[in-house]
């Protein structure tokens, strides 16, 4: 038997110590290889099962302009009863009418997160300008936790479609914006989001970085999903920061399949040991992110009460 | 004359067990050390009128890097084996070493959570032999002289 296996061994490296046979096993061992890289760290963290809970912040961003004045007190308590511990807004207002319904809307929505000690996420988008973001600041300023300066700048449009910005113009924006906003000494945390893009204008991140306190990422899509533990552990790498899920959503009809994706993502964000991953949008007029009313509104409550203290 | 150094001859003395370390040791420790640099100079690539940087960095990164792994296996084949000529090419035979590398060093860095120094120690102490099993196995040459 012995020798039956000493031959076979034997017989086995003649076979493979030939140069054609050599050369297609170390291609082939390459490609496993190579597809090990790739998905490995998405079915590790999406599949590792711990049960323990954590302080991952859930958060979600609402568009609270498109609901009435008289709902947006009781959408904040139905977001915190589901759990959620962070929502993000755009920023909107009127800084020309003290009493326009648009600021209501903003006093309303902040009585109810000072109420329930929700953190709020504001977003400054490309093209604000700076008196209406001192307005903003000025009046409602005390109430935010986080200040978004841009968004997604790497692929954001500068005065037209398809004019993507250039380096310059999206430096100077943001250290004019940054400089806005630090005027005011709040007591915020600072970050800007990028889109999976980023690798192409890595030195966005790193230069921004320097004045931020995290760095967040976008996330739509499936595959996007798999490969986002590699551009996360990147992006950490390359900006020595945080890096929190700032949006992250999918925009179907299908509301279990939004429901299982959404799952998928949040399982995967925890297990890596992220601080957070905010979801898009709680409510979405005019296309299918929204997940309230919908199957994945009560998945993820029972997510978050299963797996965040 | 480099065929006949004592130091050389006696690496091509000794056995098998050693050769194979001392290659899986001289292996990883260059692919250590290229880790090294390449992760120091990330950020000066990346920041490199972008994205041409981006596209120097993975030049070396996927090209040089494995030429370089790969020229030095096949010397060593040659130093400690007594073997001439080569089976795989230096790109593809670094590649996979290259690959196997990294491989290793993300299932270590994914499933215990460790820094890529602590993964540098782990690789020399725990995996120098197998690296060189693995990297004697990808590539090869000929006992006898090549026409």
């Amino acid at each position: 038997m012995s020798k039956l296996a000493s031959n076979v061994i034997h017989a086995f490296a003649r076979f493979t110590n030939k140069s054609l046979v050599k050369n297609l096993i170390i291609i082939t061992l390459c490609i496993i290889l190579l597809l090990a890289i790739v998905f490995f760290p998405f079915n590790y963290y999406e599949s590792a099962s711990t049960n323990k809970k954590s302080t991952f912040q859930v958060g979600i961003h609402y568009v609270y302009g498109q609901d009435d004045l008289n709902q947006i007190y009781n959408q904040v308590t139905e977001i915190y009863n589901l759990g959620f511990r962070a929502i993000r807004i755009n920023l909107e207002c009127n800084p020309l009418i003290y009493n326009d319904t648009q600021n209501q809307k903003l006093d309303t929505f902040f009585s109810a997160t000072d109420r329930y000690g929700i953190a709020v996420a504001l977003v400054i988008q490309n093209g604000e300008t700076t008196d209406k973001v001192n307005y903003y600041l000025e009046r409602w300023g005390s109430h935010i936790k986080y200040v978004q300066i841009m968004n997604e700048p790497e692929a954001a449009a500068s005065w037209d479609v398809g004019a993507i910005f250039t380096d310059d113009e999206i430096v100077s924006k943001f250290d004019i914006m940054y400089e806005t906003v630090a005027s005011h000494n709040l007591p915020v945390q600072y970050y800007t989001n990028f889109g999976i893009g980023y690798v192409l204008r890595s030195n966005l991140p790193i230069d921004f970085s320097k004045k931020l306190d995290f760095v967040g990422l976008d996330v739509f899509m499936d595959s996007f999903l798999v490969l986002s533990p590699n551009f996360i552990q990147n992006l950490h790498k390359i900006t020595n920061k945080d890096v929190v899920i700032t949006e992250f959503g999918m925009s179907t009809s299908d509301g279990i399949a939004q429901s299982n994706y959404l799952i998928k993502g949040l399982t995967l964000y925890k297990n890596m040991g992220l601080k957070g991953c905010w979801l898009v949008y709680w409510n979405s007029a005019f296309d299918n992110y929204g997940i309230r009313g919908r199957p994945a509104e009560k998945a993820i409550g029972d997510w978050i009460a299963q797996n965040v203290q | 004359m480099f065929s006949n150094n004592k130091i050389i001859n006696h690496f091509k003395n000794l056995r098998l067990i050693e050769k194979l370390f001392i290659q899986g040791i001289i292996v990883t420790f260059a692919l250590i050390i290229i880790q090294l640099l390449l992760d120091g100079a990330k950020s000066s690539f990346m920041s490199y009128m972008p994205p041409i940087g981006l596209v120097f960095m993975e030049t070396i990164n996927y090209g040089i890097q494995p030429l370089i792994i790969g020229v030095l296996n096949i010397i060593i084949i040659h130093t400690l084996y007594k073997l001439k000529g080569w089976q795989v090419g230096f790109w593809l035979n670094g590649i996979f070493l290259l690959l196997t590398f990294t491989t290793i060093n993300l299932l270590i860095q994914t499933v215990w959570g460790l820094q890529f120094a602590d993964v540098a120690v782990i690789d020399i102490i725990l995996l120098s032999l197998p690296f060189g099993c693995i990297a004697r196995f990808s590539n090869g040459g000929w006992s006898k002289p090549i026409d």
